[in-house]
């Protein structure tokens, strides 16, 4: 009877394993804002196009397998000749057509003296996976701006997260 | 074969044009009835949304600094900035100048509700915020600041 019942209860306790938690980061994503740019609120947009497959790929698993996705930090970049003078706050969100926008960090206000900044994450975090899983993610920054510029303006940012997954 | 594919190419045109040309509509700058805001709908991923652009009271009386989401229920979140903030989420037009399935932030009291925009007029969009159906709602009327003529 113990045969039966050993392979089963080990079966049994490897099926119930906690899943593990890696740390990834994106690749840099650039978010554009389309010139004349007036002083105030402006927004700039940034795509990730399926941000998860390489990531899938390189484990060799199943998308079904992640059960969790919570971003830990988000570092943004003003390009030249966006300085960190010109901004006032920035909020940071992500949206997809397959997944509802979701706020996940912002600073206010933005540091005068440090060209890239860490912002301050949300701690509550929603659907972020249903955002992670879908073919496009738009990154969405909301910048007070103070003051006005003919060109266009880019930023870089980088997306830290922590991926949880059955192995 | 090649008549079948310019056809086809001709109907997908006309069929699909008017139909994003409408929906684009809801793009521009509108003030809700208390004239305290102004919000400015565009669209990103084939959705609709909208941030506030101006405030009539853009300091908090009390502080004298900018206003922030202070009544957020997520507490890491309430020194956001209410300028700039996205009051309008995920809206998909639905036709006949209604669009659905998005939500609406009242800053006031921190409450996220859905929500049903219809375009009255080209200067006109009634907003219906509700909680579960849409019977038991609020509606409120925005009118367009730039006025389409």
């Amino acid at each position: 009877m113990l045969k039966y019942i050993l392979p089963i209860f080990v079966l049994f306790l490897f099926s119930c394993s906690s899943p593990v938690v890696e740390k990834v980061s994106s690749p840099e994503l650039v978010l554009e804002m389309e010139g004349p740019i007036y002083e105030g609120a402006n927004t700039a947009l940034g795509v990730w196009k399926n941000p998860l497959e390489a990531w899938l790929k390189s484990k060799n698993i199943d998308k079904e397998k992640i059960k969790n996705i919570k971003i830990i930090s988000v570092k943004f970049q003003p390009n030249s000749p966006l300085s960190e003078k010109d901004l006032q706050e920035i909020t940071l969100q992500l949206t997809a057509k397959s997944a509802d926008m979701q706020k996940i960090a912002f600073l206010n206000p933005y540091p005068a003296k440090s060209g890239s900044a860490d912002l301050k994450v949300a701690e509550e975090q929603n659907h972020i996976l249903e955002l992670f899983l879908s073919p496009e993610l738009t990154v969405v920054a909301d910048v007070n701006i103070n003051k006005d510029f003919e060109e266009n303006l880019s930023s870089k940012i980088i997306l830290e997260f922590e991926i949880s997954y059955q192995p | 074969m090649k008549k079948f594919f310019y056809f086809f190419t001709a109907f997908c045109l006309f069929a699909f044009a008017p139909q994003s040309n409408e929906a684009d509509k809801l793009i521009g700058v509108w003030e809700p009835s208390h004239g305290k805001a102004r919000v400015k709908i565009d669209k990103i991923a084939d959705k609709f949304y909208g941030k506030i652009v101006w405030l009539r009271e853009p300091n908090d009386p009390a502080s004298g600094l900018p206003k922030l989401d202070k009544n957020n229920p997520d507490e890491s979140m309430k020194k956001v900035p209410l300028k700039g903030y996205r009051i309008l989420k995920d809206f998909v037009y639905s036709g006949n100048k209604e669009w659905t399935e998005g939500t609406i932030y009242d800053p006031e009291n921190g409450s996220t509700y859905s929500c049903v925009i219809k375009l009255k007029d080209d200067n006109t969009l009634d907003i219906r915020g509700y909680v579960g159906i849409k019977t038991f709602g609020r509606t409120d009327i925005w009118k367009r600041v730039q006025l389409k003529k």
